[in-house]
């Protein structure tokens, strides 16, 4: 009996070896190494959202911990904390590191060859879907694609590198990340921001240059960043969002390939949300974030009679 | 789908500057199929910037497509199909109507192909000149002339009157409650912000990809 348990033990052993599935600790080393890499070239991130494609191509440099964005519109450096344009940018001093939520599981590790190059993908799984899929080069670390599914199973956002070109001239140069004004981001303790919703922990709460408040939140996975406004805020390019309703709660919502504003007015401050949340955690996540005020018409009377 | 020779051999800069008589369908067709030049491109999204009827004939084309790409079609392996670029195929991926397969199969040949990713950039450029024309809505008609009725009883007089008041209150109340002109944000501004506080975050998913002043 033992024996037959050993050998199954064994069998067992030998298939989860040959499915290749992977641990936290091998991801970990995967994005720690993308995270070091050095390397440029062209990427295209796509979103896929209700029925729309939304594209857009950049030329990206990565040495060590910098990474510099650029498309026909300008170029801009970020890394450690730092973002960097043509006379200055933002920074933060101090944060808080986010741990990635136990609700997600690393699963299968294949070997794979993309752009002609050997690579490694790695997925990781949320209540047995898949919700995300890296591919790392082997030989530089580069990562190479990442896949974001919906709730629904479908593919929701695509990062792909287009080509790998080696290392990055324009970082080698020695780009300036010093040089001009940097507005400041310091850390507040005072205010009411919700310390969490839908799995999302709020990492750290910034005072905006503006007086506005910033509460970064992750799960370690995906992040957003919800800004609270004090009375109305706007922005002209609402006029394009479209409306988003769940429960007859109504948002606006604004998307570009790589982000996403969504905005609302709850107990007289203006709430803006930013960030890159699959559809469906978003749903759930303003489900637990501070509600938009229903402001019907018998309110805007006994508000404008009496304040 | 349009002859690819046949487009190519209108003289576009004539066609636009003759102006007399609106026949672009060629080009808007060809549009669709993904088979216009850049300098084409241009021209079409500058035309249609002044003729409403090309942009209702645009409008049906692109609707009529929509249509028969809905229709049941033969599932064909990834090796039958053909080894050449997807013009129609990357102006249905801007559009989403491509299936899930179909999309992968477009991203993986974007990925060897350089001249479908810049027809692709070259489409997405044109799709969002073409989404900031005016809309299609047709000028308001004339509201036809409604009988006079020439016997006005005091009763309905009073009505008015009432309705009159009561509408002026509201919109007393309506303008105090609202307040003062909302705050302008920059949304970009914002967008830096979260950037910059997830630039150091090694695990997260969402590296920075847009340059600042990116629009959606």
């Amino acid at each position: 009996m033992k024996r037959l348990i050993l050998i199954s033990g064994l069998a067992t052993a030998l298939l989860a070896m040959q499915l290749g599935t992977a641990t936290a600790d091998e991801l970990a080393e995967l994005v720690e190494a993308a995270a070091e890499a050095d390397y440029s070239g062209r990427q295209i991130v796509v979103t896929f959202l209700d029925g729309e494609t939304m594209l857009e191509i950049v030329d990206v440099e990565h040495a060590g911990s910098l990474m510099m964005v650029g498309n026909s519109q300008g170029q801009a450096l970020f890394g450690d904390g730092k973002l960097s344009g043509v006379d200055g940018g933002l920074t933060v001093s101090t944060w808080n590191a986010a741990q990635m939520s136990d609700k997600y599981s690393i699963g299968a590790a294949a070997a794979i060859r993309r752009l002609d190059r050997q690579a490694t993908a790695i997925d990781i799984i949320e209540n047995g879907e898949l919700r995300m899929r890296r591919v790392f080069d082997d030989a530089t670390g580069t990562p190479l694609v990442t896949e974001i599914y919906g709730g629904d199973g479908k593919l929701f956002r695509l990062t792909s590198m287009l080509e790998v070109n080696g290392l990055p001239a324009q970082l080698y140069g020695g780009s300036n990340h010093d040089a001009g004004e940097y507005e400041v981001l310091l850390p507040t303790t005072g205010h009411n921001l919700p310390t969490g919703a839908a799995g999302y922990f709020l990492a750290d709460a910034y005072a905006a240059p503006d007086d506005s408040l910033q509460g970064f939140y992750s799960d370690g996975l995906f992040s957003f960043s919800l800004f609270q406004i004090e009375g109305r805020a706007d922005s002209d390019r609402f006029d394009d969002s479209t409306a988003l309703e769940f429960d007859n709660r109504r948002y606006e919502r604004l998307v570009n390939p790589g982000e996403m504003w969504v905005t609302w007015q709850s107990t007289g401050s203006t709430y803006i949300l930013v960030g890159d949340l699959p559809p469906d955690h978003l749903e759930q996540v303003l489900e637990e974030l501070p509600k938009p005020g229903s402001r019907n018409l018998f309110s805007r009377l006994w508000n404008g009679l009496f304040g | 789908m349009a002859d690819v020779n046949h487009t190519h051999e209108i003289d576009v800069s004539t066609h636009i500057d003759a102006d007399v008589e609106c026949t672009i369908g060629e080009l808007l067709s060809a549009y669709l199929d993904g088979e216009l030049r850049v300098g084409e491109l241009d021209l079409v999204v500058s035309h249609l910037n002044d003729c409403l009827e090309c942009i209702a004939e645009f409008h049906d084309l692109k609707e009529a497509r929509a249509a028969v790409r809905m229709m049941p079609m033969l599932q064909v392996p990834e090796s039958a199909m053909p080894a050449a670029h997807y013009g129609p195929e990357l102006s249905a991926f801007l559009d989403g109507e491509l299936t899930a397969d179909e999309q992968q199969m477009i991203v993986k040949h974007l990925q060897t192909c350089t001249d479908c990713l810049l027809e692709l950039q070259d489409l997405d450029g044109a799709r969002t000149a073409i989404r900031s024309l005016p809309g299609l809505e047709p000028p308001t008609p004339i509201a036809p002339r409604l009988p006079v009725h020439h016997q006005r009883t005091s009763l309905r007089r009073l009505g008015v009157a009432a309705a009159a008041v009561i509408g002026a209150i509201l919109i007393t109340f309506n303008m105090a409650s609202s307040g003062p002109e909302p705050t302008a944000v920059d949304l970009d501004q914002l967008a830096d912000q979260h950037n910059v506080r997830l630039s150091v975050e090694d695990g997260v998913s969402g590296v920075p990809v847009n340059a600042p002043g990116a629009t959606p």
